[in-house]
């Protein structure tokens, strides 16, 4: 009886858990949205910053404007991605785990060495493909990287298509074939079968994939700044932050802003909800097939080159960007007496700050990696397994710290830490650091193991139990190998969150925690900028991240891709 | 006789003032050797400022080297937002920890000392360093109207223009040059509505009297100036010709393209009001004491003495390349845009009268406004 009532009151405490987690830094943003007081006074209710911030001048643009990016950039987005990544996980297209691979890679590079390849490539009358495409008709003169359309190229070249095939990909490897060849048999199309089979089969990480393009378009900030801001298009996240660099700062009215946001975002949460609830399809079962799809002959080496060309170009450019920006004397200066160097690399390698900084970026990327995977598998599969009147609560919330940007959802956790006397005594600890960069990925995380989960037949786990296991046993034989690709890609990623992590970092640690994206940010900032340095830090961090994706791919996820781990096999 | 005793008298009472001295030195020195060794003692110092690895250097690798038993405890956020942000909500939550507010005397005669979130500076920085006829203007260099909070330690001329090659000097003279419907488009700037140079040049010249309201709603109308946040940028457009003037470079940026053979150029002041004029800003010298106990009141003393000590200038000199607000070092290493002209008069923009958020408030109104107009 105790330990039923024991049981039953789990998935409470980790409701609570999940609500400090989340909801304490959100509703210092809320709180700040209605106080009227001064930054050091007793917190004075009122609603003075609301009709402030709907007189802020360009709001109604910028909210145009995001709309528009965001609709246009998803749209496109996923049309692309979505046939990229069937070709990829379900056919058989030549070196698919190359092509899958690429993805990653364009998934971990930063959108500012996209953005500064693009602008290299694109800019009106400067750009190399502006110059040699500028006397051919039509196109010739139309090349400009500053404007709406730079902006939705460089989005789906940077992160867009990749984020979303990358996770694609994950969720199509996980379906049981013989509904297509069942298909495939009846006489439909290829394209029928996708339309008919496939993607009604992937609603639930569809759904969960529009509502995240959404969030995180919402959030994107790097492409517009630089893209936007010379052609006059601000969007909601670039006018946050000039809220806070405002002279003085308007963080009320930011929050304002930010509240309104989380307050549009409830009903698409709940829509998404209630679709994914009434249409959960699993597809792994103990009976799956994973025979690819052939294409013929000739279709594979077709689609290899179609992949293989988005792959490049999502790639290559900025890849290449970033290594010349790094042995460049000045980046981009070709035309120059000798261009290249490697002062900057014996700058930063001899910078006493390197290898202390690396050592902290590690030890966080590797610490948060796995607090994250623990945390939100536990999330997801109370979420998707267990039945709680606290469910839709808990769902709901997960999806928050990805509605307010990283800036602000750092001054967040600071003031609620701030606000809490028992946390205080992590402040300025390496915990609340693991604590945040947990935060920035658990949206992406939580949704990318449930829709994993949702796909999993209850048929594995209830065999193994008739069988005799234990739950444990069960949990770490059939759920844990099932869902251990995406366990590694929730690792891999939160890995490069906290890599890449530079706002919660700085305001939450002691000024003795130093990371490489902090040293990043050193080489940008101050009287003397020196963004060659900074893209060799830059470099560095992407090859921690790769290095660690290879890793994972080479001696883990040639474990689990094994057809019984993967089909969730007890062995 | 009375002549002799006269000169005795002279005598004795110059020894005995000598020995006053002497003693006053003695005893100011016995007190800063106190002063020192409780910082020794205390061991560090918290100094809060702003990224960039050339700041690093100066706040503290240089004070450490000087004082090598003091070490700084140096937080470096994104911006300087961030950083009074932080400090304020540890200040109202009682946790604030830390000794010295280091940089952006804007922002903090802006934010923190309205919010009566700082104490006097000047008890802890040594009187020998703050003689008025040390300070290149003669008075040591306040922020505020007190003269006691918020010390600039640099005063650094900024160019207010860097020109294309293509751009001849009889194009752009003045600032009403910059009106000129041939340069709609062709002009950027860092967002003057944000901190950084953008507003320091907003602040330049909304209070300047040549200058003012009127010329800032016609400068600005219609959207005829581009805004970025990024002076890199900025500097590579005006080079490139997609921009012809970039208004309050960056001027280190601008050197760079001028060493790799750029064909841009720093114009050092404009005309205004018949006579050339140009802005003078401080930064990274200047520094703020918060309003709380601090952690280490002496090492405080020993940091704040340093930063306006010849050593502390001499190293903002060689470091930042910026230009001491005292006159007891050499300057020949700072360029030869930062350093004055004759034929220049400046507008030194850091002070009260200039930063206030309340005047801040309005010149930004009016550029919102005029970036409305037609």
């Amino acid at each position: 009886m105790m330990s039923i009532s024991v049981r039953s009151a789990l998935p409470w405490l980790l409701l609570v858990a999940v609500l400090v987690l989340v909801l304490g830094p959100v509703a210092m943003i809320a709180l700040g949205a209605v106080n009227t007081g001064g930054p050091l006074d007793p917190v004075v209710l009122g609603m003075g910053h609301w009709l402030d911030a709907f007189e802020y001048p360009g709001l109604a643009a910028a909210l145009w404007n995001t709309a528009a990016i965001v609709l246009t950039r998803s749209l496109l987005g996923f049309l692309l991605a979505i046939p990229v990544a069937w070709i990829v996980a379900r056919s058989n297209v030549p070196l698919s785990g190359a092509l899958e691979f690429g993805f990653w890679i364009s998934y971990f590079l930063p959108s500012l060495a996209a953005v500064q390849g693009w602008i290299f490539l694109a800019e009106r009358d400067r750009g190399l493909l502006s110059i040699w495409l500028r006397d051919v008709p039509v196109v010739g003169g139309m090349l400009e990287v500053y404007s709406f359309n730079g902006i939705i190229w460089v989005h789906l070249m940077s992160h867009t298509v990749s984020a979303l095939a990358v996770l694609l990909v994950l969720a199509f490897r996980n379906m049981d074939s013989s509904l297509e060849e069942s298909a495939r048999l009846a006489g439909a199309s290829r394209f029928t079968t996708l339309r008919r089979i496939v993607l009604p089969l992937s609603r639930p990480i569809l759904a969960m994939l529009v509502l995240l393009a959404t969030v995180k378009g919402l959030q994107s900030y790097e492409v517009e700044a630089v893209l936007g801001r010379p052609a006059g298009i601000d969007v909601y996240s670039t006018l946050l932050v000039k809220m806070i660099a405002d002279e003085p700062p308007r963080l009320a009215i930011a929050s304002v802003l930010s509240t309104i946001v989380l307050i549009v975002l409830m009903p698409m949460i709940v829509v998404q909800r209630l679709y994914t609830g009434r249409n959960q399809y699993p597809t792994v079962s103990g009976k799956m097939s994973r025979a690819p799809v052939d294409l013929g002959p000739v279709g594979r080496w077709v689609a290899f080159a179609v992949v293989a060309s988005i792959v490049m170009l999502q790639t290559v450019v900025p890849v290449v960007s970033l290594i010349a920006g790094s042995l460049m004397v000045r980046w981009g200066f070709f035309g120059i007496e000798n261009p290249w160097t490697l002062a900057h690399w014996v700058t930063v390698l001899s910078n006493d700050q390197f290898l202390s900084a690396l050592n902290t970026t590690v030890l966080l990327g590797l610490a948060s990696g796995l607090a994250a995977t623990v945390i939100c598998l536990t999330v997801a599969y109370t979420l998707v397994r267990v039945e709680f009147r606290g469910k839709a609560v808990m769902d709901f919330v997960t999806w928050l710290p990805w509605a307010v940007p990283g800036v602000l959802l750092s001054l967040g956790i600071v003031g609620a830490i701030l606000a809490v006397p028992p946390l205080r005594a992590l402040y300025g600890s390496f915990t609340i650091l693991v604590v945040a960069v947990v935060l920035f990925s658990f949206p992406l995380c939580v949704h990318l193991l449930k829709s994993g989960i949702i796909q999993m037949n209850r048929e594995l786990e209830e065999a193994a139990r008739i069988c005799g296991a234990s739950p444990l046993r069960v949990n770490l034989r059939i759920v844990g190998p099932t869902l251990a690709p995406m366990c590694i890609a929730v690792a891999v990623t939160t890995f490069m969150i906290a890599v890449n992590e530079v706002s919660g970092v700085v305001l939450l640690a002691s000024s003795d925690i130093r990371t490489l994206s902090l040293l990043s940010l050193d080489y940008v900032a101050g009287a003397f900028p020196q963004r060659e340095a900074a893209a060799v830090v830059t470099t560095i961090m992407l090859m921690l991240c790769v290095g660690l994706a290879l890793f994972a791919r080479l001696v883990l996820g040639t474990k689990f891709d094994q057809p019984g781990a993967a089909q969730g096999r007890p062995t | 006789m009375d002549c002799s005793l006269s000169f005795k008298q002279i005598a004795v009472a110059g020894a005995m003032a000598v020995g006053l001295a002497l003693s006053n030195s003695a005893r100011a020195d016995t007190e800063w050797d106190k002063v020192l060794a409780a910082a020794k003692a205390e061991g560090q110092v918290d100094v809060w400022g702003q990224a960039g690895e050339d700041l690093r250097r100066y706040w503290k690798d240089a004070f450490e080297q000087a004082y090598p038993d003091i070490k700084v405890n140096l937080f470096q956020p994104a911006s300087w937002s961030q950083r009074d942000t932080r400090f304020l909500n540890e200040m109202q939550a009682g946790l604030a920890k830390l000794d010295v507010l280091a940089g952006a005397p804007g922002s903090m005669m802006a934010r923190l000392y309205p919010q009566d979130a700082l104490q006097p500076t000047k008890p802890f920085i040594k009187g020998s360093e703050l003689e008025a006829s040390t300070w290149i203007d003669g008075t040591p260099a306040w922020v505020d109207n007190k003269g006691e909070y918020i010390l600039a330690g640099d005063l650094t001329p900024q160019p207010p223009v860097a020109l294309n090659a293509s751009v001849a000097d009889d194009q752009v003279k003045s600032f009403s040059d910059l009106l000129d419907p041939k340069f709609d488009g062709k002009i950027v700037m860092l967002d003057p509505r944000q901190s950084g140079g953008g507003f320091a040049m907003l602040v330049f010249l909304y209070h300047n009297k040549d200058l003012g309201p009127d010329y800032i709603a016609k400068l600005f109308k219609g959207g005829r100036v581009i805004f970025t946040t990024d002076p890199r940028q900025n500097a590579e457009w005006t080079e490139s010709g997609r921009a012809l003037i970039n208004l309050y470079p960056l001027p280190t940026e601008i050197d760079a393209l001028v060493k790799l053979g750029g064909k841009i150029r720093m114009v050092h002041a404009l005309e205004a009001g018949g006579r050339l004029q140009a802005p003078i800003v401080s930064g990274y010298a200047a520094m703020g004491v918060p309003k709380i106990d601090l952690p280490h009141p002496n090492a405080t003393k020993v940091y704040l003495t340093w930063v306006y000590s010849k050593e502390g200038m001499a190293a903002l000199a060689d470091i930042l390349k910026l230009t001491p607000a005292r006159n007891v070092v050499d300057a020949s290493t700072i360029p030869e845009y930062a350093q004055r002209k004759a034929d220049i008069t400046y507008f030194n923009i850091m002070t009260e009268a200039a930063t206030n958020a309340e005047a801040a408030a309005k010149a930004r109104a009016i550029v919102e406004q005029a970036l409305q107009a037609n």
